[in-house]
């Protein structure tokens, strides 16, 4: 089923298909607010608010074809009012998964080092970042988005790539 | 370094595992306060529309079908009768009120099966929901209209809009006298004599065609004054019945 | 919430069916008496807005029904004394045909159409054509479809007619589980339908308003008027002619009446207190219609 007949049933009354429509958009989410924060509890917290904002909003919600555009704006409104309360602080909570050998060292180093560039970058290059590159979204639905024009998006991309390259580049574990 | 490796480079960074128990709880949660909120969920016209299609009574659809077969299979067998031309405008004039005739069961329907006083206290009362009827019907006879027209003027020397009008003009005068009679007579009675009446109109039209003379001497342009009459005729009628519904008092039409 | 019928009336030529009628409602379950021609039905057709009164006016808080149009519909449900439906309705397209003209969603609409099935016990039925159904079935998917948009209003004409005991019983319990911050009349004649569950009896006769109030306070109104005695049973005959007795029991060879009556009406008789089924007869002495 599509988004567009899941979200009219469910204005219609389907609570079991918002549960369809959550779990389908649920790794989506929690993985943005993750690297967001670098903090798994917090990202669980911030993804389910998200999906309770979107509980509170989706009788009005008016269906233009990109669902997708307007629960990930949630989630960065939600993760903006998450900072504005809290500081602009990054909570390490914990290592990424623990390695055992020596291949696992690298990947979690390499997987650290990415995390380190990522947070590096200024927010609203990063934001820019990850939604095209985990998220696979064009630039115009993240211009969209981040309610900024669509040349804007595009200079952040390509300053907040470049900064990237360099950052990853000093490294030698690629 | 190309934006590929960047894409590579970046894809290291996996994202820990969530518990499944997290998600539900989410769920859960979100489900509960959605179940606090109301359904504000208003159907559109289009919905509404299309969702009163399958009350439409299944003859009617049989009716109409069976219809437009018999008037296809006149038109075209006309075409090896030796004067064609008169044997074309013969059946579209006969055919036109009988087409016309079809809506008269479903819009007298409410009131024959006594279920007009149900349909009044709906939030779509009587009134939309004949509107609505006439719109799917109206639609439907249109759809018949257009094939017959578009059959005739290919196969026979007629001109489309002469054939539009000879259909149309008929069958907008019998769709008044229908709505008229349907006004103004109460009771299962009502669709009887719309019944007698069409036929009727049926063979005088027909008759009226054998002499296809008339229609060719009749210029295009009285025609046309004879269609705008008839259609303001027509929407009169229709402005008039949906109103007459609205008043309890002229509903009456079935007393028990 | 409140429903105000302000000095109502409905004039068929030189009859009278509706006399300036007016009475308030608050939320609560209203039973209607009256007997036949006392003009229940055309006052809940006038309450529902599908007959025009001769004067006065039906508010919803305040404000003319007329008015509010599709927004008093939308909070009413109606079922008429006399219904029907398209010979090729099953019980569940019934059901979803009401529910789409009530604007439901259509996925709303199954939820509540297969719920009040259940309720009104047609659940096994929901697929057979309504021709098939004896008149109590037809009847209760008459109430399902009357309760298919959750009204505010409920306007119930003689619902209960047709029922069985054990479906009335069912029907009873129904409303008064329903009735909560809703404003339900019912007419009927059968007193027992709305002895235990009315919060309030309305009395109707001749298109007046003659009573209204709670069971106890009905009936006070016709106390020191019903009376107990046993006779022997050749006097019996006497006494139902000249009076109207409300209920008759055989005692060995003796009969033990009850009688309805202004004056005490025959030796040893006492007094009793009234109960509504004696209300009504004292009301309309042609008895009601068993
Ligand atoms: N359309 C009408 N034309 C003329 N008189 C009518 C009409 N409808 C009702 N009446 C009269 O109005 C009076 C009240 O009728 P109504 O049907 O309201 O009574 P009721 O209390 O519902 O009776 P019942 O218990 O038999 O259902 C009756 O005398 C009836 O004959
Ligand atoms: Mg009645």
């Amino acid at each position: 089923m599509g988004d567009k007949k899941l979200i009219k049933q469910i204005q219609q009354g389907n609570s079991d298909l918002l549960d369809v429509l959550i779990r389908k958009y649920y790794k989506d989410i929690y993985s943005f607010c993750f690297r967001k924060t670098v903090n798994s509890n917090i990202a669980a917290d911030l993804t389910q608010e998200v999906f309770l904002k979107l509980v509170h909003y989706i009788h009005s919600y008016v269906h233009d074809g990109k669902f997708k555009n307007y629960l990930f704006t949630i989630a960065r409104n939600v993760c903006i009012d998450y900072y504005r309360k809290n500081g602009d602080v990054i909570q390490f909570s914990e290592g990424l998964d623990a390695p055992a050998n020596d291949e696992n060292l690298t990947k979690v180093e390499q997987s650290e080092i990415v995390m380190q560039a990522l947070n590096d970058l200024p927010d609203i290059q990063k934001d820019v970042v990850l939604l095209r590159f985990y998220h696979d979204m064009k630039v115009r639905d993240i211009a969209e988005i981040t309610q900024t024009s669509l040349s804007t998006t595009k200079s952040r991309l390509k300053q907040g790539l470049d900064k990237l390259k360099k950052i990853i580049s000093e490294e030698d574990v690629f | 370094m190309k934006d590929k490796k960047v894409k590579n480079t970046l894809e290291k960074y996996r994202v820990p595992q969530i518990p499944n128990s997290l998600i539900d709880n989410t769920v859960g949660l979100a489900k509960r306060a959605f179940e606090r909120t109301g359904i504000k969920y208003e159907m559109s016209f289009r919905e509404i529309l299309v969702g009163q299609i399958k009350y439409i009574s299944p003859s009617l659809w049989v009716i109409q079908a069976a219809l437009l077969f018999i008037i296809l299979v006149f038109l075209l067998v006309s075409n090896s009768t030796h004067n064609a031309y008169q044997s074309v405008i013969t059946t579209i004039s006969v055919a036109s009120p009988i087409i016309a005739l079809v809506v008269i069961p479903e819009l007298a329907k409410s009131f024959n099966h006594h279920v007009w006083e149900m349909e009044s206290t709906c939030k779509f009362d009587l009134q939309k929901l004949l509107a609505i009827r006439l719109i799917i019907i109206g639609a439907l006879d249109m759809f018949v209209i257009t094939i017959m027209v578009v059959i005739t003027s290919t196969f026979y020397e007629l001109s489309f809009i002469n054939i539009s009008l000879y259909i149309l003009v008929p069958f907008n005068m019998a769709s008044s006298i229908y709505l008229y009679i349907l006004r103004r007579i109460r009771g299962k009675a009502a669709t009887i004599i719309c019944l007698t009446v069409g036929i009727f109109m049926a063979l005088g039209v027909g008759l009226l065609a054998v002499y296809s003379e008339l229609y060719t001497l009749i210029s295009t342009f009285i025609w046309m004054t004879m269609f705008i009459f008839s259609t303001v005729v027509l929407v009169y009628e229709l402005i008039h019945m949906l109103k007459s519904l609205q008043e309890g008092e002229k509903l009456e039409w079935n007393l028990p | 919430m409140e429903l105000t019928i302000d000095k109502l009336s409905k004039h068929y030529g030189d009859s009278i069916a509706v006399d300036t009628f007016s009475i308030v409602l608050q939320p609560g379950i209203y039973g209607l008496l009256g007997a036949n021609g006392s003009g229940k039905t055309t006052l809940m057709r006038m309450i529902c807005d599908i007959l025009k009164s001769t004067s006065g006016e039906v508010k919803y808080n305040n404000t003319n029904i007329k008015k509010l149009g599709e927004d008093y519909r939308d909070i009413l449900g109606y079922l008429p004394q006399h219904f029907g439906y398209y010979p090729d309705f099953k019980a569940y397209d019934f059901l979803m045909y009401f529910a789409s003209l009530k604007g439901l969603p259509h996925f709303k609409a199954k939820e509540k159409s297969l719920e009040l099935l259940e309720i009104v016990n047609l659940t096994e039925v929901k697929n057979k054509k309504i021709k098939s159904f004896s008149g109590g079935m037809k009847q209760r998917l008459g109430i399902a479809q009357a309760m298919l948009n959750d009204p505010k209003i409920l306007i119930l004409d003689e619902p209960t007619a047709g029922l069985d005991p054990k479906e009335r019983v069912r029907f009873r319990n129904l409303i008064s589980t329903f009735g909560k911050d809703r404003i339900i009349i019912l007419s009927t004649h059968i007193v027992s339908d709305v002895e235990y569950i009315a919060d309030e009896i309305i009395v109707m006769k001749s298109g007046q308003l003659l009573n209204k109030g709670n069971v106890t306070q009905i009936t006070k109104s016709i106390e020191g008027f019903v009376w107990e005695c046993t006779v022997p049973s050749k006097e019996v005959k006497y006494l139902n002619e000249t009076y109207t007795v409300s209920n008759l029991k055989n005692v060995g060879d003796q009969v033990s009446l009850r009688i309805i009556a202004d004056k005490k009406p025959c030796e040893g008789a006492v007094n009793t207190p009234p109960n509504l089924e004696d209300l009504y007869l004292y009301y309309f002495e042609e008895g009601p219609a068993l």
